[in-house]
């Protein structure tokens, strides 16, 4: 079976580490991406448009192209438009998890504070059948909460 | 014989004309007396009275019998000190009338005549009409006057009237005062007084006075002038256009508002200072709150790290010391997003919706089952209204006020909270301090915890205030100022009410939804 390819694009280092260490934790079968800003992940994904990670974890609060920015042009972009996007951000405001939902993503995950939770979260997200739960977000509308 | 017949008709003639004469002299409405002279070495040291008709009987309570053939001055020496004696005197002597008013006291009451002295033959006739009423009115209407100078003077105002007819202006004597002059030391002209008001003003004054000459409608407004002595002054006018036979005249009031003006202003600016300090004060929790949360949560993440790998491996004290630094952070956690939703509640700006209190209640119950199973609680509630709101916060209200009847109890002891509810109408009767007339809800949260001497009843909604001691009872001292302020951002008020060691009861009143 293909390794599911996962991108994550975060500006914090240590949030990058933590990711990619419970990542390994959860012991599933991914291959991880990792990128700074929003621009870069924009750049990154029109490099890769024949290959596209299956599933993107996008921080909000980044330098250069914050997560907003950057998930309303992927979600204009025709080829990347269907692009499964969890928000994955410290921000726990309403604000936020409305304005998300309104451009389009489909997880909103807030950043936990112990390294179980963070794996719990991530193989939580990574095991749903992403292809079959697509159509769901589409036809439902709806963002779901992690 | 018909000598004697016509004699006798002729006396008795003579004697109806004499009663004829003192009958229409008594009937008149005027005291008449008729007054001859008596002299001492050729000069008049006195009067005979030799008539006095009835009407001072009426007026003095006088006998007209025991006065006639007196002499007048040692019957009354009043006569000579009101000068009544002089008058009578003069005209006896000099043959002119003379009109003049005069003072007499009979017994306790005083009595003003208008008097007439004219001379007749050897003697002198006094017609007196007694004014006394009309010397009350007077008197009267000079007090009023008098009482209305001083009222402008107490109150700063004065009061004007402007005829449109002939232009004329009346001032009162104040209005002169807030221009800085003494009574009616200048013309009054409604030029002359337009030269006072403020260059800045002029203009509008003169356009508000000439509209309202046209429309008719009352003028109110307040305006600079400069005074005599230079002085800044803001002057409140009113006046009131009324009918007269062929045109129309303003009656109304100066009033000089220059202290109110002055406070309200500092009050204003007072006012903006305190919006703004509130504004960047709520700005920097937002942002204190929020950007503190993402180092806390990496040091948390670090420390959740150290835990995992190193559990069994450190010794007993260091394990102590990580399990110490866990809870701080965790408490730490727990204040800042407490700081978070207070600062959070006034950007709420979503739709109140109609929320039944009955599911926020067992919504609560259930959030707060853990605690309630492991203390035994009994928490019991009336029915519930319904009532306009922000669902999230309502939560959050009855979850902090039943979370600290929970909390704040002695050990041993088994939580017992109510829920009362009652109906509240709050009007110029029955007032209630914060609230606006109007029909409320009110809620009393009774427990039979630690309570709190009554003196910190309003302490307790303070932020950051608390009463006890973080190791005896956790909190962070922002649970109530949440709920005060999300209950007055519903318009309503909380307060709270202690014993120690018996309990409190936290009263909430919502506006109702009629």
């Amino acid at each position: 079976m293909n390794k599911m390819k996962i991108l994550l694009v975060d500006d914090d280092q240590d949030d990058r580490e933590f990711f990619a260490d419970a990542l390994v934790g959860i012991n599933l079968n991914t291959q991880l991406e990792q990128l700074e800003n929003g621009k870069s992940c924009l750049e990154y994904l029109i490099r890769q448009i024949e290959n596209l990670p299956n599933l993107i974890f996008l921080d909000l609060n980044m330098p250069v192209m914050n997560g907003f920015e950057c998930l309303t042009e992927i979600r204009k972009h025709p080829k990347l438009k269907e692009l499964p996007i969890a928000i994955y951000s410290t921000s726990s405001s309403d604000q936020d998890i409305e304005q998300t939902f309104l451009k389009g993503a489909n997880i909103y995950i807030k950043k936990p504070s112990s390294f179980n939770d963070l794996k719990k979260s991530l193989s939580q997200v990574i095991k749903m059948n992403w292809a079959f739960h697509m159509d769901d977000f589409k036809k439902e509308n709806f963002l779901l909460r992690i | 014989m018909p000598d004697r017949i016509a004699l006798r008709n002729r006396i008795s003639e003579l004697e109806i004309s004499k009663m004829f004469t003192e009958k229409i002299l008594d009937s008149s409405n005027d005291v008449i007396a008729y007054f001859e002279p008596l002299y001492n070495d050729d000069v008049i040291e006195d009067f005979v009275i030799k008539y006095v008709n009835n009407r001072i009987v009426d007026i003095a309570s006088l006998d007209t019998n025991e006065m006639i053939g007196k002499r007048w001055l040692e019957y009354d020496a009043q006569n000579l000190e009101n000068g009544a004696f002089e008058k009578v005197k003069d005209c006896f002597s000099t043959g002119e009338s003379f009109n003049y008013a005069v003072k007499y006291v009979f017994g306790d009451q005083l009595v003003w005549f208008s008097s007439r002295v004219v001379k007749l033959e050897v003697g002198v006739v006094m017609f007196l009409k007694d004014i006394s009423k009309e010397k009350d009115y007077e008197k009267q209407l000079l007090i009023q006057n008098k009482l209305l100078l001083e009222a402008e003077h107490v109150a700063s105002t004065g009061s004007f009237r402007w005829d449109l007819n002939n232009g004329t202006l009346n001032l009162s004597e104040n209005v002169f005062r807030l221009l800085g002059y003494e009574p009616f030391e200048m013309n009054a002209t409604l030029e002359g007084i337009l030269k006072f008001v403020h260059k800045n003003d002029i203009n509008w004054v003169k356009g508000v006075i000439e509209e309202s000459r046209k429309t008719k409608e009352r003028i109110d407004i307040t305006f600079k002038i400069i005074t005599k002595k230079q002085e800044l002054k803001y002057v409140n006018t009113i006046g009131e256009y009324y009918p007269s036979e062929d045109n129309w005249y303003v009656v109304g009031v100066f009033k000089d508002v220059t202290q109110q003006i002055e406070h309200e202003s500092l009050l204003q600016s007072k006012n903006a200072e305190l919006k703004k300090s509130n504004a960047d004060l709520e700005a920097f929790n937002r942002i204190a709150s929020h950007d503190l949360q993402e180092p806390l949560r990496k040091i948390q993440m670090f420390i959740s790290r150290l835990h995992d790998e190193e559990h069994g491996t450190l010794g007993p004290r260091s394990q102590n010391y990580l399990n110490k630094v866990i809870s701080s952070t965790e408490r730490m956690r727990n204040l800042i997003s407490n700081l978070l939703s207070y600062s959070r509640i006034e950007e709420v700006k979503d739709k109140p919706s109609k929320i039944d209190l009955n599911e926020i209640f067992t919504n609560v119950l259930e959030d707060l089952s853990g605690r309630i199973d492991e203390t035994d609680a009994s928490i019991i509630s009336d029915k519930l209204p319904e009532v306009n709101g922000v669902l999230f916060q309502m939560e959050q209200l009855f979850s902090n006020l039943i979370g600290n009847a929970l909390k704040y109890i002695e050990a041993n002891r088994t939580p017992v909270i109510k829920v009362k509810c009652s109906s509240v109408v709050v009007n110029s009767f029955n007032q209630i301090p914060k609230l606006k007339s109007g029909t409320y809800h009110r809620l009393d949260f009774i427990d039979n915890g630690i309570g709190f001497e009554n003196e910190y009843g309003d302490k307790i909604f303070e932020i950051f205030q608390r009463l006890h001691g973080k190791t005896e009872y956790s909190g962070t001292g922002l649970g109530l100022a949440i709920c005060k302020k999300i209950v007055e951002a519903h318009n309503g008020t909380i307060s709270a009410k202690g014993k120690i060691d018996e309990g409190a009861v936290f009263t909430v009143y919502l506006p109702s939804l009629s």
